[in-house]
């Protein structure tokens, strides 16, 4: 069984979006669903703004808390309760009877997620989707592939957007290795890495390093430094959503950007497969195929 | 249990350093920390201390999801997740958010102490916490009915006296069919005799199934979808008040559909409501005979009809109040007679606004009520007595004198009446700038002349506010909210209060707009407290000319010596005032 996470930057950076686009590319594979936080509301907790829906087949597999399914549409079975829980009651492994919408709410935490990954395995699964929440993105160092999604929701500012992405590709280029290196398990800061500028440094994971809150700093340490990470996640692309909340006297209304040259340097200083999913479904899917087989 | 306390927050750390307080108290060891650190330094601290509990407390603002998430994934980072729970408290934190953030648990604005204190010691609580009771208020205990004035008590007497005199040797289409109607109840088969004494409107209905115009029956399957939806609307009790038994609170409804009905009920219900009124179609008051079947229709008012009403009662909560409005029509007695077999507790009968404001014949709503009065005492079903007419433009003393007149009699009649003075702003109290610079002098002037008459349970309506709402819809939750208020303060039995857009709904009431006066009432109750609003000297003087006025009123009534010819002779209201005699049901009355 493969897992492929959908790391976001921000919130409406297009998760559910390329959330659904994923479903729809490896239509024909067995799939699990599940989410770190919370997927398939109408309307977004904070802004108000509507969300995408997640519509599964019948005989995909969701890995989702009690109470969300029972705000499902989709007709579930349930298959085996697990021993974790979340503020919306305990999380359960269900298969879909019968086409219909889904809310997600599924392990919320790394130790949860690489639980619920072991325990889905016998469920002869080809692959299980996990969806991101707002920025966060540790419990994704437990999986096999991501997707990073960023946009203008995460910022306007387009140079703050393209450094912050290329910081996170960089991060993830990461050789994994773990040869007399000093050992920077946890949470790693900037001011820790600094201490360490001058040695080999081994920390968890990429998504360790860019929790940091300096960007351009961080930027310069992985030029300068010898890290190498313990466990990663490969990237397959990089999502840009050109929509985003823009506060207005009533609350939040949907803008969007032109964000065509994020995509178009990024794909020219990384080589990175880089996607607008509103527009580029087709491509999403290609890189896909040659990364899930 | 160790416990961190952290307010993730630039300043605001009440929340926190009052549950340190609770924690503290019940021996748990808790670290508090100062506002406006580094989110960094947080977690450092975290990792030294490793406590059992990390409780964040965040009001949302720009970014604050971000900043929630970020702190999540740096504990996630820093291999806290399963050594240490991690929740998050703050105004706009809602369980669904608590999840998406990441967190292990998340109270918002409504939680209590309790709670928090129930999910670190990792004690079961029900969301919903205490569960309070409700039970149902009999609002006419304690009175006596005494009439305090003996000169009141002679004329009032007299009045009585002669209706009943009156109306004992006379009968009509209405009272018969309700004597009938009795009968059918008990199984006797007399549809044939019921429908003889009917409009062609119900003959039809019953002899060929014409279904009258606009009337639908009601589906099996619309049935089955509202017990669906019955059994799964669920809410703890709610009580309106605040340290204080006073007022019950009332909501109306009549949606013309039975469902929309129930779903307005338990709306009110869940938001504190005490009791509801039935409201019936107009064209049903002036209809001879009652249709039966579940009916619904596009018009204001609920069609009456034995199984809407069993329908209606299934919906109710045990708790709640139900009110019957039976006063204004040709079919008075037949529908508390079916109030009373549905199970309402209370009916509605005032002969006096009935036909002079209700459109019924002021002859044949006396005979009939005189009889519905009777059936009320019979099922001992306490009635309200609404004086309504003031917005026609009649005086309240007048309309308190036709009121007071009907409760004597309910009295003597051996039931127990419960008056109904309007809070509002009337065409008369505009004309004579009876509330120029306040709403409270004169409606405290109306409660004190009434309580100087009689010792009778007070229920303001219907509702209170009336003429001071507008569409804005916050306007209209306050103004309700301060005449509630000042209900509690005169210690006033109950209140029917209206919804924010009862006046401007352009078809039925939305239930979000009856959240909004209800919602505002508690509010207005947790204000005051037991506090008084304080009336000016005005009040006083007032009451002096409103109980002058209803003197008068019964004076001259009492003196003509037939109270249906005052009624029509307009001394209880001139056709000038707003006063008209109605014409349902004209010519029908007959001696027997």
């Amino acid at each position: 069984m493969l897992t492929i996470g959908i790391l976001g930057t921000a919130k409406n950076t297009g998760k559910t979006t390329a959330l659904n686009a994923v479903i729809k590319c490896l239509n024909g594979k067995k799939i699990a669903l599940t989410s770190i936080g919370f997927d398939g509301e109408d309307l977004d907790h904070v802004t108000g703004l509507p969300k995408p829906k997640v519509v599964v087949d019948e005989g995909t597999v969701v890995i989702t808390s009690t109470q969300a399914a029972r705000h499902s549409t989709a007709k579930l079975e349930l298959l085996e309760e697990l021993p974790m829980k979340t503020p919306l009651g305990k999380i359960s492994v269900y298969r879909v009877k019968q086409l219909g919408t889904v809310v997600l709410v599924g392990p919320n935490s790394s130790d949860d997620l690489f639980d619920v990954i072991k325990r889905v395995q016998q469920y002869k699964i080809d692959l299980l989707i996990v969806d991101g929440a707002i920025n966060r993105m540790v419990p994704f160092q437990f999986v096999d592939r991501v997707i990073i999604a960023t946009g203008a929701a995460r910022t306007t500012n387009l140079d703050e957007l393209i450094l912050e992405a290329k910081v996170m590709v960089k991060a993830f280029r990461l050789p994994k290795e773990d040869n007399n290196r000093i050992n920077l398990s946890g949470m790693v800061t900037i001011d820790r890495l600094q201490m360490h500028s001058r040695d080999a440094v081994l920390v968890e994971s990429p998504i360790h390093l860019i929790l940091a809150d300096n960007y351009k700093r961080l930027e310069q340490l992985l030029e300068e430094m010898d890290i190498a990470v313990v466990r990663k996640p490969q990237l397959i692309c990089v999502t840009v959503n050109p929509c985003y909340p823009e506060r207005r006297v009533e609350g939040y209304e949907l803008a969007k950007l032109d964000i065509s040259q994020v995509v178009e340097r990024l794909k020219r200083e990384l080589d990175i497969v880089c996607i607008d999913v509103n527009k580029e479904e087709n491509q999403l899917c290609e890189v896909l195929s040659k990364w899930c087989e | 249990m160790k416990i961190l306390l952290v307010p993730l927050d630039p300043v605001h750390d009440v929340a926190v350093k009052m549950l340190n307080r609770e924690f503290s108290q019940r021996g748990h060891q808790t670290i508090l920390l100062p506002p406006d650190m580094k989110i960094e330094e947080i977690v450092q601290i975290c990792q030294r201390e490793t406590p059992d509990y990390i409780m964040v407390s965040r009001t949302l603002g720009y970014n604050a999801a971000e900043l929630l998430g970020r702190f999540i994934d740096l504990i996630d980072a820093a291999g806290l997740r399963r050594k240490c729970k991690v929740v998050v408290g703050g105004k706009a934190i809602t369980k669904e958010l608590a999840a998406e953030l990441g967190y292990d648990a998340g109270f918002g604005e409504k939680t209590r102490w309790e709670e928090v204190v129930a999910f670190v010691e990792g004690r079961e609580i029900s969301a919903e916490g205490k569960t309070v009771e409700k039970f149902k208020k009999e609002i006419t205990r304690g009175y006596s009915y005494e009439i305090k004035d003996s000169a009141f008590r002679e004329l009032l007497e007299k009045i009585a006296g002669q209706i009943i005199e009156w109306a004992n040797q006379r009968t009509s289409p209405g009272v018969e069919r309700a004597k009938i109607r009795e009968r059918i109840l008990k199984g006797e088969d007399l549809l044939d005799e019921y429908t003889e004494l009917c409009d062609d409107l119900v003959r039809s209905y019953y002899k060929e199934k014409v279904i009258p115009k606009h009337v639908r029956l009601i589906t099996q399957e619309e049935i089955k979808r509202l017990k669906e939806l019955l059994s799964k609307s669920s809410y703890s009790p709610r009580v309106l008040r605040h340290s204080t038994d006073k007022p019950l609170v009332f909501v109306q409804y009549g949606t013309g559909c039975p469902f929309m009905d129930a779903m307005h009920i338990k709306v009110s219900e869940a938001w504190g409501a005490d009791g509801v009124l039935h409201f019936d179609p107009s064209w049903g008051a002036r209809c001879e005979g009652l249709l039966e079947g579940l009916l619904a229709h596009e018009e204001d008012g609920s069609i009456i009809t034995l199984e809407n009403l069993k329908l209606i009662k299934s919906a109710l909560g045990e708790s709640t109040l139900w009110c019957v409005r039976a006063h204004r029509g040709v079919n008075t007695p037949e529908i508390v007679l079916l109030a009373h077999e549905a199970g309402a507790d209370l009916t509605k009968i005032n002969m006096v606004y009935g036909s002079l404001n209700g459109g019924s014949d002021p002859e044949r709503l006396t005979v009939d009520g005189v009889y519905a009065i009777k059936l009320a005492a019979k099922f001992n079903m306490p009635f309200d007595l609404p004086t309504n007419e003031e917005l026609g433009g009649v005086p309240a003393h007048k309309a308190f004198a036709g009121m007071l007149a009907v409760a004597y009699l309910g009295v003597k009649l051996g039931a127990k009446p419960i008056l109904k003075p309007l809070f509002c702003y009337s065409p008369d109290a505009i004309i004579n700038k009876y509330m120029e610079d306040n709403y409270i002098d004169y409606n405290v002037g109306k409660v004190i002349a009434l309580r100087e008459i009689i010792d009778a349970p007070i229920w303001p309506g219907e509702p209170i506010g009336f003429m001071t709402h507008t569409e804005d819809r916050v306007q209209s939750a306050m103004t309700t909210a301060l005449h509630a208020a000042l209900g509690k303060s005169l210690e006033l039995d109950a209140i029917t209060v209206s919804s924010t857009d009862e006046a401007y709904a352009r078809g039925a009431i939305t239930t979000s707009a009856r959240i909004d006066s209800l919602r505002a009432i508690a509010d207005a109750f947790r204000f005051f407290g037991r506090a008084k609003i304080e009336p000016t000297k005005q009040a006083y003087e007032y009451a002096k000319m409103i109980k002058e006025g209803i003197y008068q009123t019964l004076q001259r009534v009492a003196e003509r010596g037939d109270f249906v010819a005052s009624l029509y002779e307009g001394l209880f209201g001139t056709k000038e005032e707003g006063a008209n005699p109605g014409r349902a049901g004209r010519g029908t009355v007959r001696k027997c």
